[in-house]
């Protein structure tokens, strides 16, 4: 659901040409905690769709929390240097600089962080005091469409820079 | 007239293991969560659900979705594993396969891929109980 990155095609070439690679723990960690925030919206959004009713205030602010869990990881993830004392696997990381290369850190905020700030933004707006109320289900498959774009996005660039367990 | 699958998820997001079951509800199965290893030993074991959904990271569980799957595969063999887990945890996928685990899908998960491997193994259990 993010737009494609105007300079996809030569950061994904510069992954290629420099080998650029993300550490098989990183990784790792990255699917550990963000894997079932993703999976869990995905699955609220999945129900109510098929049942065709609107996500009701109290389910949009799960999937608010989820969507606000994983930016925070997925910001410590990418600026190591700004995390403070953390879980064991976080403190890794920090502790043993395990820092992603420039075009990673692009990519990864460009595709994950936008289609997180899309939830983020679709389910603020009917949660407001203000706003609406319960989420449609036109819109409830534009969040279902932005899981399915993370998951698309690290699909492809776990395959463009993972690199097996040694290497 | 079919005789209704009894299904368990058991994951430790809750978020997961509720609305998992709330959709294969919605599906026409006779569906359970748990969100501990231990709790859902003890489902299985009164219960015997037919298929069992299995997250491989059970947080402060005491025991792992990999030894659940083997504890259950102990008791009954025929009992249908589905296994969660991360693309990059290659050991636990090695381990659900030794342990006879029929799919493991990874996370992130695709709700539609998860009702669809449910589905296609609920026809195996009826293929095999025609037989």
């Amino acid at each position: 659901m993010a737009n494609v990155h105007c300079d996809e095609e030569k950061l994904y070439q510069r992954i290629a040409d420099e080998n650029i690679t993300i550490h098989p723990f990183v990784w790792d960690t990255l699917y550990l905690y963000i894997g079932d925030y993703i999976s869990a919206i995905n699955c609220i959004a999945f129900y109510y769709t098929e049942k065709n009713e609107p996500v009701p205030i109290v389910d949009g602010h799960k999937i608010l929390r989820y969507t606000r869990i994983m930016n925070e990881i997925v910001d410590k993830i990418l600026h190591p240097e700004k995390m403070g004392k953390e879980k064991e696997r976080l403190e890794k990381i920090k502790n043993e600089q395990m820092l992603m290369h420039g075009v990673v850190r692009e990519l990864v905020s460009h595709y994950i962080s936008n289609d997180i700030m899309g939830i983020n933004l679709i389910v603020s707006f009917y949660l407001d005091p203000l706003g609406p109320g319960p989420i449609p289900v036109e819109d409830t498959k534009k969040l279902l469409g932005y899981t399915q774009s993370m998951n698309a996005f690290l699909d492809k660039f776990r395959k463009a820079t993972f690199k097996a367990k040694g290497c | 007239m079919e005789k209704v699958l009894k299904v368990l998820v058991v994951d430790d997001e809750n978020g997961v293991a509720d609305y998992m079951q709330r959709i294969l509800a919605l599906k026409g199965y006779d569906a359970f969560m748990e969100t501990d290893g231990i709790y859902a030993f003890n489902f299985f074991k009164s219960q015997r659900p037919e298929i069992v959904l299995i997250d491989v990271d059970l947080g402060y569980s005491e025991i792992n979705g990999i030894e659940l799957l083997r504890r259950i595969k102990e008791i009954n063999k025929d009992t249908i594993c589905i296994m969660f887990t991360r693309i990059t945890d290659e050991d636990s996928v090695a381990k659900a396969k030794e342990y006879g685990a029929l799919h493991y899908l990874y996370k992130p998960l695709d709700t539609q891929k998860v009702v669809d491997v449910v589905n296609e193994a609920a026809n195996l259990i009826r293929e095999h109980k025609e037989l």
